[in-house]
């Protein structure tokens, strides 16, 4: 997908409010935002989704739309609007009054510690059983966050392969962890025929 | 929406096959289960790992606010954000936004009705629960800067610490209560998600100990379709 700014139909698409090209431009910007919002690590704690809806309920905002006028960077002008917003909610944020066992957690447990390192280590053990072919999928999908019509494209296959790749891999993901005893995934049949899984995620190791 | 068709719903998204319609059915579900909320962040943290880090926003988060956006659209005024591209409807009728909610929500009461008929009673820890069963052991241990130790008369925690419940069972745990009561003091929380795989594993956040004094932690819950209670005790020296 080009840039907005390089993509006059979409732009003015954009400009005029045309909602699949709203949700066009959030499948395209939606990986660089969430992206950004992570790394400015704020001070107090936020919703990392609401701060994406929200960056991107401003940016369809009709005066946003007037605002942007195609001649920067139209990522550029979201990492404002994003960066503007945390500004606000941490100046709006109060002191806490209630305790609650979750509020008063220190920013990083013992069993989260053991748990991230625990999880690096399988995910990087999967991947390394990985042809090339899988890892640049992955890469395009998870890393680059492309959508599956691009990574076709930018793999030279087709985009039916991909999405049948992509599922097969991510079975073997979540088989894989699932076998280690990190994740544990059951599926099953119930006695009137409905499919049944059963998801049970380990939280952490002590 | 029942536990049961919300976890079908949260495998759908982690093979990444979950439509927005469906996020938005799973949302309400998300926000009052502890247990599905916390596999979904579980999934994300995954995704997040696979593409690099947990500074890497997941599919599954992506998805998930295209569902929210997606709603929040069609909310908007006309001159905001409602002129869609012009395409010609075979059935124009459809397009109408009350027809379509009348025909999902028609749709809704039938599966309701049909699934009422064939789902197996369902199994509450609220029942009585007799001892705890062979195998289990609930355990408490005192986190500190130098890590974990296991608490026990001879080791009593301090209040500079955090109190770490973990159990070890024969069999995953399938339901479970846990509520901490100490000086002045009694917290019912919930446990988040159950590991499903056996050995030692920990149940629910740590806990601050502000006060000394004696802390009681009760667990009440489902091993192998049978309901339990059972009971720790840990001292607290300032």
């Amino acid at each position: 997908m080009r840039a907005l700014e390089d993509n006059a139909d979409l732009l003015a698409r954009y400009q005029s409010g045309d909602r699949k090209a709203l949700l066009l431009v959030y499948e395209t910007y939606a990986k660089a935002v969430g992206d950004f919002l992570l790394s400015l690590k704020p001070s107090t704690e936020f919703d990392l989704e609401d701060a994406v809806q929200e960056t991107f309920m401003r940016a369809f905002g009709a005066s946003a739309r007037a605002r942007y006028d195609g001649k920067g960077s139209f990522k550029n002008f979201l990492f404002t609007i994003a960066r503007n917003l945390l500004i606000d909610a941490q100046r709006k944020r109060r002191p806490r009054s209630t305790l609650s066992p979750e509020t008063l957690e220190a920013p990083m447990r013992p069993d989260e510690h053991a748990d991230r390192a625990e999880l690096e280590r399988l995910v990087r053990g999967f991947i390394e059983t990985l042809s090339n072919t899988e890892r640049d999928v992955l890469k395009k999908r998870f890393t680059e966050g492309r959508s599956q019509a691009q990574t076709a494209v930018l793999l030279g296959m087709g985009r039916q392969r991909v999405r049948t790749l992509e599922l097969k891999l991510r079975k073997r993901l979540f088989a894989h962890l699932s076998d280690s005893g990190y994740l544990h995934l059951k599926s099953g049949r119930q006695a009137g025929g409905a499919t049944t899984v059963a998801l049970a995620i380990m939280g952490g190791l002590l | 929406m029942n536990h049961e068709r919300a976890q079908n719903l949260l495998f759908k998204a982690a093979m990444g096959k979950l439509s927005p319609r469906r996020f938005l059915a799973l949302e309400p579900h998300l926000q009052s289960c502890a247990q599905c909320r916390s596999t979904y962040d579980s999934i994300a943290r995954v995704e997040a790992q696979v593409a690099g880090g947990p500074q890497h926003f997941a599919p599954i988060q992506q998805a998930r606010v295209k569902a929210r956006l997606q709603q929040a659209l069609r909310a908007l005024p006309a001159d905001e954000a409602e002129r869609e591209a012009p395409g010609a409807s075979i059935f124009p009728i459809l397009q109408r936004r009350a027809v379509r909610m009348g025909l999902a929500m028609a749709a809704m009461l039938l599966i309701a009705i049909l699934t009422w008929r064939i789902r197996p009673p369902p199994q509450h820890i609220a029942a009585r629960g007799g001892a705890a069963p062979d195998g289990f052991t609930l355990l408490a241990y005192c986190v500190g800067p130098e890590g974990a130790q296991r608490a026990s008369p001879q080791r009593p925690c301090q209040t500079s610490e955090r109190l770490q419940l973990s159990y070890r069972a024969a069999a995953p745990l399938q339901q479970a209560q846990l509520k901490l009561q100490g000086p002045g003091d009694a917290r019912e929380v919930s446990p988040g998600s159950l590991p499903a795989s056996v050995g030692l594993r920990p149940l629910g956040a740590s806990w601050e100990l502000a006060q000394p004094g004696e802390y009681t932690a009760t667990l009440r819950a489902l091993h192998k379709g049978r309901a339990f209670i059972v009971e720790v005790k840990v001292q607290v020296r300032p």
